[in-house]
């Protein structure tokens, strides 16, 4: 961890407290939090490879604003993250923001630098546990293995709000590229065929509207991330991948309701893919002599899932939540039998059903307790996106326990 | 009491009159006032504007000066009376929010003072300043603004 912190990422966050105490500004502001948490899995490797019980779930943040002058607010937020497999230390965002339009009933800003996302209700402060319903998001919209594409972004955003008498309505326009780890090479091509993995600039639009009494909300949002992947090769491994394109239209359809003592929350995700190349061959093999592997370039992968959240609020700080999701790798083989008549492959990890509850507790405004599980029917949230190998999460129900402590100031 | 003699209004007399003034007097000051920097070039503002700045949407005032932002804390009466009857929203609602906001960067979040007095010395040495109390009190460099209802 400390080899972690020592990397020259965070030298770019202590730039921003550095400017201020230079200054002798006052305008400097910090926020922050860490969390610790433990998980059991029964089956499959959801989460942590080695061991059924993980302590691999630390999260620390910290965030800088300063006022750079009356207009412009430079804001940043580092973050290390050890949550199971991957262990990474990032700017989580480090952006100029500037709100040039300021009326009664509308204003319009300006973002620039690493932008977080805004599209669905979560991905903006996914690993805030102050800020999102429970430990693990619902995987039939909040896919960790596709996290590096919907986290923060490089680039410009524009965003606004406009009050009308029936309502209030929030608009962002993006374009940015989303920067990559090695853990989305490892989630799209699974771990055998790691290897280099590139994103290029995708375009985002994003509307929530507001019910005037403020008691609803429904949101729109759209993306198209697009990911260029080199499999290494190993010329002495039995099986090779070509390079290969991979697009994401992404749409996701949020609806809050907010009641005194609940609220309900639904959200839709649909995802069109486009996988073109990754073929597979075996290396020092003439080609007349390759046998025959499955296809994986498609024009058309449809993906979709959603998900219904009821939370009833005991007291102001003890929270109790329902869940029920679903999501389907192929929305035209939802059980997946086409894709194991084609395959072989388990037809269960081209779907996953998940029902969850959970316990927040907020001990005072600082500190809080989760405490959740999950019941899974299916593998497909937690299966590569191109992957041949499902001898690792070989279980078509399985189980997942967490407790989470988050400190947040 | 109520009975022999008929209704003594004098006996009542003390009763009805703390009533009246609980009515008329008290009552209404248990509205929220917003109140301001002296500065602030702004004698009224709509709901759905102090909505707006609460939210975190609207950071400068038309004249393009920067909004400071103050709050009670979360626990506080007036906080809570605010943010239902001003803002129209329920205080999970409005904490979530500002979670969100704070932990994403897209909003500065709001100074805390630790009561309405503390609240109401901020802002009369905070230029740009806006916060809310419950009791009026006139004071140098703070002004208070009339809420109205836009239709």
């Amino acid at each position: 961890m400390l080899c972690y912190l020592m990397k020259n990422k965070w030298i770019l966050l202590c730039i921003l407290p550095g400017i201020a105490f230079a200054n002798q500004q006052k305008d400097l502001s910090f926020a922050g939090f860490a969390s610790q948490g433990i998980s059991y899995t029964s089956e499959n490797q959801f989460f942590d490879e080695e061991d059924n019980v993980s302590l691999n779930m630390t999260i620390l943040a910290l965030q800088a604003n300063y006022l750079f002058n009356d207009k412009i607010r430079l804001s940043g937020q580092a973050m290390y993250r050890n949550w199971g497999k991957i262990e990474s230390a990032r700017i989580d965002f480090l952006m100029a923001d500037y709100q040039f339009v300021n009326q009664q009933n509308f204003n319009i800003g300006i973002r620039l630098g690493r932008i977080k996302s805004d599209l669905g209700l979560f991905n903006s402060t996914r690993d805030i546990p102050s800020a999102r319903p429970s430990i693990f998001l619902p995987q039939s919209v909040y896919q960790d293995t596709l996290r590096d594409t919907t986290t923060s972004y490089d680039g410009i955003s524009l965003y606004g709000n406009q009050v009308f008498e029936f309502g209030r309505l929030n608009w962002t326009l993006a374009y940015g590229r989303y920067p990559v780890s090695d853990d989305l090479s490892e989630s799209i091509l699974g771990k055998e065929l790691s290897g280099d993995i590139d994103t290029e600039s995708n375009a985002q639009i994003n509307t929530t509207w507001e019910s005037a009494s403020g008691n609803w909300t429904v949101s729109l949002g759209y993306e198209n991330p697009q990911a260029y992947a080199e499999p290494l090769v190993d010329m002495n491994a039995p099986v090779a991948m070509e390079a290969g394109d991979i697009k994401f239209d992404r749409y996701i359809f949020s609806h809050q309701y907010f009641a005194e003592f609940w609220d309900f929350t639904f959200e839709f995700i649909y995802q069109d893919t486009e996988i073109k190349g990754f073929d597979l061959y075996v290396p020092n093999l003439p080609l007349v002599m390759q046998p025959e592997f499955p296809e994986v370039t498609t024009d058309s992968l449809v993906n979709s899932g959603f998900y219904g959240q009821w939370r009833y609020f005991l007291k102001e700080d003890l929270i109790l939540m329902v869940r029920y999701g679903r999501y389907f790798t192929d929305i035209d083989d939802k059980d997946g039998s086409k894709y194991y008549q084609d395959t072989g492959m388990p037809a269960f990890s081209r779907y996953s059903y998940d029902l969850s509850a959970g316990i927040k507790w907020k001990l005072s405004p600082k500190w809080q307790i989760n405490f959740e599980g999950h019941f899974f029917e299916g593998t497909a949230a937690i299966s590569p996106t191109i992957k041949f190998d499902h001898s690792q999460n070989n279980e078509k129900y399985w189980q997942l326990w967490s407790m989470q402590v988050s400190y947040s100031f | 009491m109520w009975g022999g003699k008929g209704l003594n209004l004098k006996y009542y007399t003390p009763q009805l009159i703390t009533f009246l003034i609980f009515f008329f007097i008290i009552q209404p000051s248990y509205a929220i006032e917003v109140v301001v920097h002296d500065s602030v070039e702004l004698s009224e503002i709509s709901h759905q504007q102090v909505k707006s700045i609460y939210l975190g949407q609207q950071t400068h005032w038309p004249n393009g000066n920067l909004i400071k932002l103050f709050k009670l804390p979360s626990t506080h009466k007036t906080h809570h009376l605010f943010v239902k009857n001003t803002l129209g929203l329920y205080p999970y609602q409005f904490n979530r929010r500002w979670q969100k906001l704070v932990f994403s960067g897209f909003a500065l979040k709001p100074s805390v003072a630790i009561d309405e007095q503390e609240l109401l010395d901020l802002i009369a040495k905070t230029p740009g300043a806006i916060g809310y109390v419950e009791n009026k009190i006139i004071m140098e460099g703070v002004r208070y603004v009339v809420l109205f209802d836009e239709k």
